[in-house]
């Protein structure tokens, strides 16, 4: 718990300069690294995907709102757990926030027991994405590096063909096509064909 | 011929010949000439005799019967002479009778020939005897055609053969009505044409009857003129009665209203009589303006817009014509509407207001918020031992600004309620209960609850702003409506009692009643399953703005007393100093 704190960053975009400040201070007070922001627009300036952190937002500001900001922030695949701070909460719109993946509501004036428990599964919740996201990236990069050649190899091993019919559509010998396939493995960091699959079918703009 | 006069045209002779005073004694001539003759011829025979035999007692000689001879020549021929001059006369007479038949009978054939009317004659056997030539020239055949002939006739309609025999055995049996028959016939050239005919016997001059005479007339131009006024008047009747407008025309008798016309929808309403006529009038007899006046028919139960005018009738008399429209469904549609209106400001109010509660909620929880956040990370803070003073102190004293915003945002609530304080001015207590009622009795008439009050004299006015304590009167009347919606009693009283300085309204009800009466004034209590539990703490807070008390009580027959005070305006004042300073601030 005390890693993720600190390597952690809690976000708060609210426009009211007491409310934003007073949680601030509680939220530092239980050990957090905060930042905050009075509006959506200057927090998008400042996220860095990179970064673990959870993002507790006012439902209403004026500018972009805090729905707004969800939208924007799955737009852009940002692994940003989301925490709505609501007035009086109400039906409809926690439904729809929910379908988007936001995964929590605090409720004027807040309970502090209910949000240490928030903001700790957010941030569990958080550093999961990132590292997910981190993977991919990664995957992504090493993807890229496979030459043309290799990629055309791969793409053939991806559709389930076997050497003998990859050595006939490329016009290369059979042998050729063993020493890419073991290159393409050793660069991908992969023992098998399963796993090679998985990279694969995971990031098909890479693979293509 | 000698007798009649040179300037008229028509002759009369035979007139005169037959009234002639003589002509019963010619028979007269000729038997005076016989006996005359037979008396000569009897002297001259015994003269004979004489001459033969001797005489017994007087010898006659041959001179004396030469003589008396004579004397039988000359009486002879005395009587010739006379016979012949009676015998002229009388051929002069003949002659000129003769003269007098020619002309009558060339007037009757000049008369019969330049008649429009056609004539004729069938004997009793249906035989066509005689035509006069308008009657040829209206059908078209010659009297040569015509003359002997039996039925068919020639001028029938082919293929209505058993139609004209009917008619024409109707005639021969002399059952045929003296108004005359319309019949048609067809001309030679094949077009049509309507007569009216009429029929009489016809008698020798020994009056027995030796056939039929008809007249016929071509009412062809007539009828077709009459027909098409006819239609003309069908299609006028047509529109009148189809009209959803109940049209009436009355004349004033001194019997009354007499009803000349009524069109369809005014029978259906009221009948055939003219006191449908008379109520719809409204009193206004004699009045005539051209202004739409609604008036509500008891006998039909409904509402009419209705129209007058005076009008010259067919006969020159002055008549009223009334267009009564029936607007019950528009009124009621208007009363609906109006009601729904209402609902909607009232809801608009009431959202108003739930607007400003929710936006007042909102920003108030903003510093609360914000405190609890102070404190709450001070407590952290503290718990886990890590605090300076400095910081401590910081969290405080943000924590007692938010506050002091908090109190700042209460007091703006102040302000603002302050604003919309009663304007309190004289007014009279009738004209506020007038109000009232009349609003509450849209509802109550619809559930047919009779609100009935009871107002001391003389009244005093009150001091209040009349828009608000309507507003409560009217607010206490809907409840007590809705209270005895159930109820078998169906009057509403509202009593009006004065107490000391105090006037006290009471709208005491007979409905389902209350436990705990107090409860109501309670905000966001209700026994309404719609209610929002305002109204009656909105109630209470208005009539204590006007230094006035509101509450409830049970009533002993069953039911919920509502009572309100309002401070009576002073004699005499029109103002009191204080209001004065009210209104200034």
């Amino acid at each position: 718990m005390t890693t993720t704190q600190a390597t952690s960053t809690i976000y708060i975009v609210d426009d009211d300069e007491a409310v934003r400040d007073s949680l601030r201070w509680l939220l530092e007070a239980n050990g957090y690294r905060v930042k905050s922001f009075s509006g959506a627009e200057e927090f998008l300036q400042a996220y860095d995907p990179d970064q673990v952190g959870v993002l507790i937002v006012d439902v209403r500001m004026p500018g972009m709102s805090g729905l707004e900001l969800q939208e924007v922030l799955i737009a852009r695949d940002a692994p940003l757990p989301i925490v709505f701070i609501t007035g009086h909460g109400d039906v409809p719109m926690a439904v729809s926030t929910m379908k988007k993946g936001a995964v929590d509501f605090l409720e004027k004036p807040f309970n502090e027991a209910e949000l240490r428990e928030i903001v700790a599964r957010m941030l569990v919740d958080a550093a999961e994405r990132v590292a997910q996201a981190r993977a991919k990236r990664n995957q992504q990069a090493v993807l890229s590096r496979l030459t043309a050649r290799e990629q055309q190899v791969l793409e053939r091993i991806v559709a389930g063909r076997l050497n003998k019919q990859i050595a006939g559509d490329l016009n290369i010998s059979i042998k050729t096509v063993e020493a890419h396939r073991a290159n393409i493995m050793e660069k991908l960091e992969v023992t098998t064909v399963a796993d090679l699959m998985k990279i694969a079918l995971t990031h098909p703009e890479g693979a293509a | 011929m000698a007798t009649h006069s040179k300037k008229s045209l028509i002759p009369t002779t035979f007139y005169d010949q037959a009234h002639h005073p003589r002509r019963g004694f010619y028979w007269l001539t000729p038997v005076i000439v016989l006996i005359l003759y037979l008396c000569v011829m009897g002297a001259f025979i015994w003269l004979q005799q004489l001459h033969n035999d001797s005489v017994m007692f007087v010898t006659i000689d041959q001179e004396t019967r030469q003589q008396r001879l004579m004397m039988i020549i000359v009486a002879l021929s005395f009587v010739i002479v006379l016979n012949l001059l009676a015998l002229w006369r009388y051929t002069r007479f003949r002659t000129r009778a003769e003269a007098a038949l020619i002309a009558e009978t060339g007037f009757r054939r000049a008369m019969e020939n330049s008649m429009s009317t056609g004539m004729r004659v069938f004997d009793m056997h249906g035989r066509i005897a005689y035509v006069n030539p308008a009657f040829c020239r209206m059908i078209g055949w010659n009297e040569a055609d015509l003359i002997g002939r039996t039925a068919p006739f020639p001028y029938w309609i082919p293929g209505r053969h058993a139609q004209h025999r009917e008619t024409l055995d109707l005639l021969l049996s002399g059952r045929t009505p003296s108004s005359g028959l319309e019949v048609e016939a067809q001309r030679r050239d094949g077009s049509r044409f309507t007569a009216r005919m009429y029929v009489s016997p016809l008698r020798d001059p020994n009056g027995e009857q030796i056939g039929w005479m008809t007249s016929m007339t071509d009412i062809t131009e007539p009828k077709r003129i009459r027909e098409a006024l006819t239609a003309a008047h069908e299609r006028f009747m047509t529109v009148l009665e189809g009209l959803d407008d109940a049209i009436s025309v009355v004349a004033d008798t001194t019997e009354g209203l007499e009803l000349l016309f009524a069109n369809r929808t005014y029978r259906r309403f009221f009948g055939a009589q003219s006191s449908g006529h008379a109520e719809l009038l409204g009193g206004r007899l004699g009045r005539f303006t051209d202004e739409t006046v609604e008036i509500y028919s008891e006998s039909a139960q409904r509402w009419f817009e209705v129209h007058h005018r005076i009008l010259a009738w067919t006969d020159g008399r002055r008549v009223r014509l009334q267009v009564a429209r029936d607007i019950t469904e528009r009124r009621m549609h208007e009363e609906a509407s109006q009601r729904q209106q209402e609902k909607v400001q009232l809801t608009s109010r009431l959202t108003t207001m739930g607007e400003m509660a929710s936006s007042l909620a909102h920003e108030l929880n903003q510093p609360l918020t914000a405190i609890a956040n102070y404190n709450m990370a001070a407590v952290a803070m503290l718990k886990a031992g890590t605090v300076s003073n400095e910081r401590l102190l910081e969290a405080l004293e943000k924590s007692a600004a938010q506050a002091e915003r908090a109190g700042k945002i209460i007091s703006r609530i102040r302000e603002f309620v302050k604003r919309s304080e009663p304007r309190r001015q004289r007014v009279s207590v009738q004209g506020i209960m007038d109000n009232a009622v009349a609003f509450a009795e849209i509802d109550a008439r619809k559930r047919q609850i009779e609100i009935q009050q009871s107002l001391p004299s003389p009244l005093p006015d009150v001091l209040a702003d009349p828009i608000l304590i309507e507003q409560v009167l009217l607010n206490l009347l809907k409840n007590g409506v809705e209270a005895m919606e159930r109820s078998e009693y169906h009057v509403l009283h509202v009593n009006v009692s004065r107490q000391d300085t105090m006037l006290e309204i009471a709208v005491i009800d007979r409905g389902h009643g209350l436990h705990n009466p107090e409860r109501l004034f309670e905000p966001f209590y209700s026994t309404k399953s719609e209610g929002l539990g305002m109204g009656l703490n909105i109630c209470r807070t208005i009539i204590e703005s006007h230094h006035g008390r509101l509450w409830a009580e049970e009533n002993p027959e069953g039911g919920t007393i509502f009572r309100f005070t309002l401070p009576c305006a002073p004699q005499g004042e029109i103002e009191t100093k204080e209001d004065l300073q009210e209104q200034s601030a």
